[in-house]
Protein backbone atom coordinates (compact mmCIF):
# COMPACT_ATOMS: atom_id res chain seq x y z
CA UNK A 1 0.00 0.00 0.00
CA UNK A 2 1.85 3.44 -0.75
CA UNK A 3 1.60 5.57 2.51
CA UNK A 4 -0.71 8.31 2.94
CA UNK A 5 0.58 11.78 2.93
CA UNK A 6 -0.94 14.61 4.72
CA UNK A 7 -0.25 18.58 3.44
CA UNK A 8 -1.02 20.29 6.72
CA UNK A 9 2.11 20.29 9.10
CA UNK A 10 1.61 18.11 11.82
CA UNK A 11 1.69 19.36 15.26
CA UNK A 12 3.54 16.35 17.19
CA UNK A 13 1.48 15.30 20.73
CA UNK A 14 4.14 16.40 22.80
CA UNK A 15 1.72 18.17 24.96
CA UNK A 16 3.66 20.76 25.90
CA UNK A 17 1.78 23.84 25.36
CA UNK A 18 -1.19 22.73 27.37
CA UNK A 19 0.82 21.44 30.35
CA UNK A 20 4.78 22.11 29.89
CA UNK A 21 6.91 20.21 32.13
CA UNK A 22 9.45 23.10 31.39
CA UNK A 23 8.35 25.84 30.92
CA UNK A 24 11.51 28.11 30.10
CA UNK A 25 14.80 27.33 28.98
CA UNK A 26 16.45 30.24 30.56
CA UNK A 27 20.20 29.30 32.08
CA UNK A 28 18.60 29.39 35.71
CA UNK A 29 16.52 26.55 34.98
CA UNK A 30 19.61 24.90 32.81
CA UNK A 31 21.94 25.02 35.53
CA UNK A 32 19.90 23.58 37.70
CA UNK A 33 19.16 20.63 35.85
CA UNK A 34 19.45 17.20 37.85
CA UNK A 35 22.65 15.62 36.89
CA UNK A 36 22.71 11.88 38.68
CA UNK A 37 26.00 11.43 40.36
CA UNK A 38 24.92 7.54 40.38
CA UNK A 39 24.41 8.47 36.06
CA UNK A 40 28.32 9.84 36.40
CA UNK A 41 29.43 7.04 38.44
CA UNK A 42 28.51 3.99 35.59
CA UNK A 43 29.62 6.46 32.76
CA UNK A 44 33.12 6.40 34.18
CA UNK A 45 33.25 2.43 35.50
CA UNK A 46 31.26 0.79 32.58
CA UNK A 47 34.65 -0.75 30.59
CA UNK A 48 33.97 -3.67 29.52
CA UNK A 49 36.96 -6.07 27.58
CA UNK A 50 36.02 -7.37 24.00
CA UNK A 51 38.40 -9.10 22.32
CA UNK A 52 40.30 -7.39 19.31
CA UNK A 53 39.10 -4.22 20.78
CA UNK A 54 41.29 -1.86 22.88
CA UNK A 55 39.93 -1.40 26.30
CA UNK A 56 39.00 1.70 27.16
CA UNK A 57 40.09 3.22 30.62
CA UNK A 58 37.37 4.46 33.16
CA UNK A 59 36.85 7.75 32.38
CA UNK A 60 37.81 8.03 28.95
CA UNK A 61 34.52 6.04 26.87
CA UNK A 62 33.13 9.35 26.47
CA UNK A 63 36.39 10.88 24.86
CA UNK A 64 36.59 12.02 21.37
CA UNK A 65 37.82 9.79 18.40
CA UNK A 66 37.81 11.42 14.84
CA UNK A 67 39.17 10.51 11.53
CA UNK A 68 40.71 13.72 10.00
CA UNK A 69 41.22 17.12 11.96
CA UNK A 70 40.86 19.89 8.78
CA UNK A 71 38.77 22.11 8.53
CA UNK A 72 37.29 22.71 12.17
CA UNK A 73 38.35 24.96 14.81
CA UNK A 74 37.91 24.17 18.47
CA UNK A 75 36.45 25.98 20.72
CA UNK A 76 35.45 25.70 24.66
CA UNK A 77 32.82 23.99 25.43
CA UNK A 78 30.32 25.83 27.67
CA UNK A 79 29.20 24.75 30.90
CA UNK A 80 25.02 24.94 29.58
CA UNK A 81 23.50 21.30 29.78
CA UNK A 82 20.76 22.93 27.14
CA UNK A 83 21.90 23.73 23.77
CA UNK A 84 18.99 26.07 21.90
CA UNK A 85 18.15 25.72 18.53
CA UNK A 86 17.87 28.60 15.80
CA UNK A 87 14.54 27.79 14.24
CA UNK A 88 11.02 28.83 15.00
CA UNK A 89 8.31 26.54 14.94
CA UNK A 90 6.18 27.33 12.06
CA UNK A 91 3.50 24.85 12.27
CA UNK A 92 -0.23 25.38 13.63
CA UNK A 93 -1.29 23.43 16.80
CA UNK A 94 -3.28 20.38 16.42
CA UNK A 95 -3.15 17.35 18.84
CA UNK A 96 -1.60 14.20 17.08
CA UNK A 97 -4.77 11.96 17.83
CA UNK A 98 -6.96 14.65 17.21
CA UNK A 99 -5.70 15.17 14.01
CA UNK A 100 -6.37 11.29 12.77
CA UNK A 101 -9.66 11.85 14.45
CA UNK A 102 -10.61 14.46 12.06
CA UNK A 103 -8.80 12.52 9.18
CA UNK A 104 -9.02 8.84 9.85
CA UNK A 105 -8.38 8.67 5.91
CA UNK A 106 -4.78 9.91 6.80
CA UNK A 107 -3.46 7.19 9.27
CA UNK A 108 -1.73 4.37 8.00
CA UNK A 109 -1.73 1.16 9.24
CA UNK A 110 0.85 -0.83 7.95
CA UNK A 111 0.73 -4.57 7.73
CA UNK A 112 4.06 -5.61 5.42
CA UNK A 113 6.01 -4.96 8.77
CA UNK A 114 6.98 -6.17 12.13
CA UNK A 115 7.39 -3.51 14.67
CA UNK A 116 5.89 -3.09 18.06
CA UNK A 117 2.06 -3.32 17.65
CA UNK A 118 0.90 -1.69 14.79
CA UNK A 119 2.36 0.74 12.42
CA UNK A 120 1.75 4.41 14.46
CA UNK A 121 4.51 5.98 11.82
CA UNK A 122 3.04 9.15 9.72
CA UNK A 123 4.78 10.61 6.65
CA UNK A 124 5.82 14.26 6.58
CA UNK A 125 5.49 15.85 3.57
CA UNK A 126 6.41 18.24 2.47
CA UNK A 127 9.56 18.48 5.01
CA UNK A 128 10.47 21.93 3.94
CA UNK A 129 9.13 23.29 7.60
CA UNK A 130 11.28 23.22 10.89
CA UNK A 131 12.17 20.90 12.34
CA UNK A 132 11.65 18.37 9.56
CA UNK A 133 14.02 20.09 7.43
CA UNK A 134 16.83 19.58 9.70
CA UNK A 135 16.39 16.20 9.64
CA UNK A 136 18.55 14.27 7.39
CA UNK A 137 18.94 11.22 4.86
CA UNK A 138 22.42 9.89 4.93
CA UNK A 139 23.95 7.96 2.52
CA UNK A 140 27.10 5.91 3.61
CA UNK A 141 29.80 4.79 1.85
CA UNK A 142 31.63 2.30 4.15
CA UNK A 143 35.27 1.49 3.81
CA UNK A 144 34.80 -1.63 2.29
CA UNK A 145 32.62 -0.15 -0.18
CA UNK A 146 29.24 -1.82 1.36
CA UNK A 147 26.37 0.95 1.30
CA UNK A 148 23.94 1.78 4.46
CA UNK A 149 21.34 4.27 5.28
CA UNK A 150 20.87 6.18 7.90
CA UNK A 151 19.43 9.55 9.05
CA UNK A 152 21.08 12.33 10.87
CA UNK A 153 20.11 15.72 12.16
CA UNK A 154 22.01 19.17 12.27
CA UNK A 155 23.00 21.20 15.28
CA UNK A 156 25.14 23.84 13.53
CA UNK A 157 25.43 24.60 9.75
CA UNK A 158 28.23 21.78 8.90
CA UNK A 159 27.39 19.63 12.17
CA UNK A 160 25.24 16.67 11.57
CA UNK A 161 24.52 14.02 14.29
CA UNK A 162 23.52 10.41 14.42
CA UNK A 163 24.67 7.27 15.63
CA UNK A 164 28.19 6.13 16.36
CA UNK A 165 27.48 3.33 14.39
CA UNK A 166 26.83 4.97 11.20
CA UNK A 167 30.09 6.93 11.60
CA UNK A 168 32.10 3.94 12.40
CA UNK A 169 31.16 0.54 11.25
CA UNK A 170 33.64 -2.02 13.09
CA UNK A 171 32.94 -4.56 10.65
CA UNK A 172 33.17 -2.52 7.52
CA UNK A 173 36.18 -0.51 7.62
CA UNK A 174 35.93 1.62 10.80
CA UNK A 175 35.05 5.33 9.45
CA UNK A 176 33.80 5.44 6.09
CA UNK A 177 34.73 6.56 2.83
CA UNK A 178 32.09 8.95 2.63
CA UNK A 179 28.42 10.39 4.14
CA UNK A 180 26.18 11.95 1.63
CA UNK A 181 23.83 14.31 3.86
CA UNK A 182 20.15 15.00 2.54
CA UNK A 183 18.17 17.63 4.59
CA UNK A 184 14.61 17.21 4.16
CA UNK A 185 15.17 14.59 1.41
CA UNK A 186 11.33 14.50 0.11
CA UNK A 187 11.25 11.22 -2.78
CA UNK A 188 13.26 12.80 -5.31
CA UNK A 189 12.93 16.43 -4.23
CA UNK A 190 16.10 17.35 -1.86
CA UNK A 191 15.16 21.04 -1.07
CA UNK A 192 17.85 22.11 0.37
CA UNK A 193 20.75 20.18 -1.97
CA UNK A 194 22.91 17.87 -0.22
CA UNK A 195 26.47 17.53 0.91
CA UNK A 196 29.25 15.07 0.95
CA UNK A 197 31.48 14.47 4.11
CA UNK A 198 34.70 13.09 5.11
CA UNK A 199 34.64 14.02 8.17
CA UNK A 200 33.78 12.64 11.01
CA UNK A 201 33.36 12.15 15.10
CA UNK A 202 32.10 9.41 17.66
CA UNK A 203 33.81 8.20 21.21
CA UNK A 204 35.93 5.51 22.19
CA UNK A 205 33.35 4.11 24.07
CA UNK A 206 31.97 3.31 20.72
CA UNK A 207 35.17 2.81 18.34
CA UNK A 208 37.21 0.74 20.79
CA UNK A 209 34.63 -1.52 22.81
CA UNK A 210 31.30 -0.71 20.82
CA UNK A 211 29.39 -0.46 23.58
CA UNK A 212 25.88 0.41 23.28
CA UNK A 213 25.76 3.31 25.33
CA UNK A 214 28.27 5.38 23.74
CA UNK A 215 26.77 4.62 19.93
CA UNK A 216 26.43 8.69 18.83
CA UNK A 217 28.54 10.35 16.56
CA UNK A 218 28.80 13.57 14.44
CA UNK A 219 29.78 14.31 10.79
CA UNK A 220 31.43 17.74 9.97
CA UNK A 221 30.30 18.64 6.78
CA UNK A 222 33.03 20.75 4.03
CA UNK A 223 32.97 24.33 4.40
CA UNK A 224 31.32 24.53 1.07
CA UNK A 225 28.05 23.05 2.62
CA UNK A 226 26.62 24.61 5.38
CA UNK A 227 23.64 23.08 4.72
CA UNK A 228 22.22 24.23 8.55
CA UNK A 229 22.81 27.69 7.51
CA UNK A 230 18.81 27.02 5.32
CA UNK A 231 17.44 24.72 7.45
CA UNK A 232 17.32 25.83 11.06
CA UNK A 233 19.29 23.72 13.53
CA UNK A 234 17.91 21.40 16.61
CA UNK A 235 18.70 22.58 20.24
CA UNK A 236 20.23 19.48 22.49
CA UNK A 237 19.79 18.92 26.29
CA UNK A 238 20.30 16.80 29.07
CA UNK A 239 16.98 16.03 30.94
CA UNK A 240 16.30 13.98 34.11
CA UNK A 241 15.04 10.76 34.20
CA UNK A 242 11.34 11.85 35.83
CA UNK A 243 11.12 14.78 32.97
CA UNK A 244 11.76 12.31 29.99
CA UNK A 245 9.23 9.21 31.24
CA UNK A 246 6.82 12.21 31.58
CA UNK A 247 7.53 14.04 27.87
CA UNK A 248 6.13 13.16 24.72
CA UNK A 249 8.90 11.98 22.94
CA UNK A 250 9.22 12.78 18.90
CA UNK A 251 10.91 10.49 16.37
CA UNK A 252 11.24 11.37 13.05
CA UNK A 253 13.84 9.81 10.09
CA UNK A 254 14.17 7.91 7.25
CA UNK A 255 13.27 4.18 7.31
CA UNK A 256 14.18 1.60 4.54
CA UNK A 257 11.27 -0.27 4.79
CA UNK A 258 9.73 3.45 3.04
CA UNK A 259 12.21 3.43 0.23
CA UNK A 260 14.84 5.44 2.18
CA UNK A 261 13.72 8.76 0.66
CA UNK A 262 10.48 9.92 2.60
CA UNK A 263 10.49 11.31 6.42
CA UNK A 264 8.35 9.48 9.16
CA UNK A 265 7.29 10.85 12.14
CA UNK A 266 5.97 8.90 15.31
CA UNK A 267 5.99 10.27 19.29
CA UNK A 268 5.31 8.73 22.14
CA UNK A 269 6.12 8.58 26.11
CA UNK A 270 9.23 6.93 27.17
CA UNK A 271 8.45 3.01 28.54
CA UNK A 272 11.84 3.74 30.19
CA UNK A 273 14.74 4.96 30.97
CA UNK A 274 18.50 3.65 31.88
CA UNK A 275 21.73 5.78 33.05
CA UNK A 276 22.89 6.07 29.45
CA UNK A 277 19.99 5.13 27.19
CA UNK A 278 15.93 5.89 27.17
CA UNK A 279 13.56 3.16 25.68
CA UNK A 280 10.11 3.52 23.73
CA UNK A 281 7.26 1.51 21.60
CA UNK A 282 8.16 4.29 18.71
CA UNK A 283 7.56 2.65 15.70
CA UNK A 284 11.56 2.88 13.64
CA UNK A 285 12.77 0.60 10.93
CA UNK A 286 16.41 0.23 9.36
CA UNK A 287 17.28 3.47 8.11
CA UNK A 288 16.19 5.26 11.11
CA UNK A 289 19.77 4.97 13.20
CA UNK A 290 20.64 8.36 14.21
CA UNK A 291 17.36 10.11 14.15
CA UNK A 292 16.98 12.93 16.94
CA UNK A 293 14.51 12.12 20.08
CA UNK A 294 13.39 15.35 20.72
CA UNK A 295 11.43 17.24 23.13
CA UNK A 296 9.41 20.64 22.40
CA UNK A 297 9.30 23.16 25.04
CA UNK A 298 7.11 25.87 23.69
CA UNK A 299 8.48 26.53 20.15
CA UNK A 300 11.90 25.29 20.85
CA UNK A 301 12.97 21.78 19.91
CA UNK A 302 15.56 19.73 22.46
CA UNK A 303 17.10 16.31 21.32
CA UNK A 304 17.44 14.31 23.95
CA UNK A 305 18.02 10.92 22.52
CA UNK A 306 19.77 9.71 19.64
CA UNK A 307 18.06 6.95 18.05
CA UNK A 308 20.42 3.63 17.73
CA UNK A 309 18.35 0.43 18.51
CA UNK A 310 15.41 -1.47 17.49
CA UNK A 311 13.87 -4.40 19.45
CA UNK A 312 10.65 -5.50 19.90
CA UNK A 313 10.49 -5.27 23.42
CA UNK A 314 11.24 -1.47 22.83
CA UNK A 315 12.95 0.78 20.20
CA UNK A 316 15.83 2.98 21.89
CA UNK A 317 18.66 5.81 22.13
CA UNK A 318 21.84 6.92 23.71
CA UNK A 319 20.86 9.27 25.99
CA UNK A 320 22.10 12.68 25.70
CA UNK A 321 23.50 13.08 29.18
CA UNK A 322 26.21 15.38 30.36
CA UNK A 323 29.32 14.04 28.40
CA UNK A 324 27.11 13.47 25.07
CA UNK A 325 26.19 16.66 26.10
CA UNK A 326 29.33 17.96 25.45
CA UNK A 327 30.87 16.10 22.90
CA UNK A 328 28.07 17.49 21.26
CA UNK A 329 28.92 20.57 21.90
CA UNK A 330 32.14 20.54 21.07
CA UNK A 331 31.23 18.54 17.39
CA UNK A 332 28.30 22.10 17.03
CA UNK A 333 31.34 24.72 17.29
CA UNK A 334 33.70 22.51 14.90
CA UNK A 335 30.70 23.03 12.23
CA UNK A 336 29.80 26.56 13.02
CA UNK B 1 54.90 -36.15 65.71
CA UNK B 2 56.79 -37.29 62.41
CA UNK B 3 53.52 -39.14 61.83
CA UNK B 4 51.05 -36.23 62.09
CA UNK B 5 53.45 -33.95 60.35
CA UNK B 6 53.30 -36.82 57.23
CA UNK B 7 49.54 -35.96 57.61
CA UNK B 8 49.50 -32.51 57.59
CA UNK B 9 51.79 -32.32 54.64
CA UNK B 10 49.57 -34.88 53.06
CA UNK B 11 46.99 -32.63 53.53
CA UNK B 12 48.56 -29.69 52.32
CA UNK B 13 49.25 -31.55 49.01
CA UNK B 14 45.60 -31.92 48.63
CA UNK B 15 44.22 -28.12 49.07
CA UNK B 16 47.49 -27.43 46.53
CA UNK B 17 45.69 -29.87 44.21
CA UNK B 18 42.34 -28.65 44.59
CA UNK B 19 43.69 -25.39 44.51
CA UNK B 20 45.57 -25.84 40.92
CA UNK B 21 42.06 -27.98 39.87
CA UNK B 22 39.44 -24.66 40.73
CA UNK B 23 42.29 -22.00 39.36
CA UNK B 24 41.79 -24.52 35.73
CA UNK B 25 38.24 -24.39 35.69
CA UNK B 26 38.17 -20.73 36.28
CA UNK B 27 40.65 -20.03 33.48
CA UNK B 28 38.34 -22.21 31.25
CA UNK B 29 35.29 -20.70 32.03
CA UNK B 30 37.02 -16.75 31.36
CA UNK B 31 38.25 -17.89 28.11
CA UNK B 32 34.73 -19.94 27.46
CA UNK B 33 33.20 -16.63 28.15
CA UNK B 34 35.78 -14.51 26.67
CA UNK B 35 35.23 -16.74 23.55
CA UNK B 36 31.14 -16.48 23.42
CA UNK B 37 31.57 -12.53 24.10
CA UNK B 38 33.84 -12.38 20.76
CA UNK B 39 31.67 -14.28 18.57
CA UNK B 40 28.55 -12.47 20.06
CA UNK B 41 27.98 -9.60 17.84
CA UNK B 42 28.78 -10.10 13.81
CA UNK B 43 28.12 -8.96 10.51
CA UNK B 44 26.27 -10.88 8.42
CA UNK B 45 26.64 -11.59 4.66
CA UNK B 46 23.79 -12.52 2.20
CA UNK B 47 22.91 -12.24 -1.54
CA UNK B 48 19.76 -11.29 -3.50
CA UNK B 49 18.87 -12.90 -6.60
CA UNK B 50 16.16 -12.88 -8.96
CA UNK B 51 13.86 -16.38 -8.88
CA UNK B 52 14.15 -18.27 -11.87
CA UNK B 53 16.81 -16.05 -13.60
CA UNK B 54 19.37 -15.92 -10.62
CA UNK B 55 20.24 -12.61 -12.03
CA UNK B 56 21.60 -10.11 -8.77
CA UNK B 57 19.35 -7.43 -7.30
CA UNK B 58 20.74 -4.54 -7.24
CA UNK B 59 19.79 -1.37 -4.95
CA UNK B 60 17.63 -3.03 -2.83
CA UNK B 61 17.18 -2.12 1.21
CA UNK B 62 17.81 -5.06 3.72
CA UNK B 63 16.71 -4.35 7.13
CA UNK B 64 16.04 -6.20 10.65
CA UNK B 65 12.24 -6.19 11.02
CA UNK B 66 12.56 -8.63 14.43
CA UNK B 67 14.78 -10.56 16.27
CA UNK B 68 15.81 -12.35 19.00
CA UNK B 69 18.24 -9.43 20.00
CA UNK B 70 18.43 -5.60 19.98
CA UNK B 71 20.23 -4.50 16.76
CA UNK B 72 21.32 -1.48 14.79
CA UNK B 73 18.97 0.09 13.22
CA UNK B 74 20.37 1.16 9.74
CA UNK B 75 19.97 -0.45 6.77
CA UNK B 76 22.05 -1.92 3.85
CA UNK B 77 21.77 -1.58 0.03
CA UNK B 78 22.38 -4.14 -2.29
CA UNK B 79 25.75 -3.87 -4.66
CA UNK B 80 25.41 -4.55 -8.35
CA UNK B 81 25.94 -8.18 -7.35
CA UNK B 82 23.58 -8.51 -4.99
CA UNK B 83 25.54 -8.64 -2.16
CA UNK B 84 24.68 -7.10 1.46
CA UNK B 85 25.32 -7.21 4.66
CA UNK B 86 23.90 -7.06 7.79
CA UNK B 87 24.52 -5.02 10.33
CA UNK B 88 26.21 -5.95 13.18
CA UNK B 89 23.97 -8.76 15.16
CA UNK B 90 24.41 -11.26 18.21
CA UNK B 91 24.48 -14.75 16.82
CA UNK B 92 23.30 -17.48 17.02
CA UNK B 93 20.03 -15.94 16.28
CA UNK B 94 16.48 -15.70 14.84
CA UNK B 95 15.45 -12.43 13.07
CA UNK B 96 12.96 -11.40 10.49
CA UNK B 97 14.32 -9.36 7.55
CA UNK B 98 12.60 -6.94 5.49
CA UNK B 99 13.57 -6.49 2.19
CA UNK B 100 12.42 -3.41 0.21
CA UNK B 101 13.22 -3.28 -3.71
CA UNK B 102 11.65 -0.84 -5.93
CA UNK B 103 7.30 -1.05 -5.08
CA UNK B 104 7.80 -4.78 -3.62
CA UNK B 105 8.62 -5.52 -0.04
CA UNK B 106 9.47 -9.29 1.37
CA UNK B 107 9.58 -10.52 4.60
CA UNK B 108 12.15 -13.37 5.43
CA UNK B 109 12.90 -15.00 8.43
CA UNK B 110 15.90 -16.67 8.97
CA UNK B 111 18.21 -18.38 12.20
CA UNK B 112 21.62 -16.90 11.67
CA UNK B 113 24.56 -18.60 12.86
CA UNK B 114 28.25 -16.83 13.35
CA UNK B 115 28.89 -18.38 9.65
CA UNK B 116 25.65 -17.74 7.98
CA UNK B 117 25.79 -16.89 4.26
CA UNK B 118 22.36 -15.93 3.37
CA UNK B 119 20.83 -15.99 -0.39
CA UNK B 120 17.54 -15.05 -0.95
CA UNK B 121 15.17 -15.26 -3.73
CA UNK B 122 13.03 -12.22 -4.52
Amino acid sequence: MKPKTFSETLRPKNGNDKDPIATASHSSLVETLPVSPAMETTTETEVEDVEGLIITRPGEADKELYNRLDTETETSLTESLEEAGTEEAEEGVMAREAFFASYPEMYERSVSEVIIGTDDRVRISPTTAFPWRAICALRITAKDNTKWIGTGWLVSPRTVITAGHCVYLHDHGGWPKSIEVIPGLNDATRPFGSGVATSFRSVQGWVNSKKREYDYGAIILPSSRRLGDKTGVFGFAVRDNNYLMNAYLNLSGYPGDKGGNQQWFMARKAKSVAPRVIYYEIDTMGGQSGSPVWVKVGNARYAVGIHTNGFSAGNSATRIVTPVFNNIQTWKNMGL
Amino acid sequence: MEKHGFVIHKSSKGWLLLTAILCCLVIIGLLTKNKQHMNAAKSIQGMLYQAGTNAPIEGAMVMIAEGDFEHPDIAAQSDAQGRFNLPSIQVPGSYTLLINYHERSKTVKVNITGDSVLRIAL
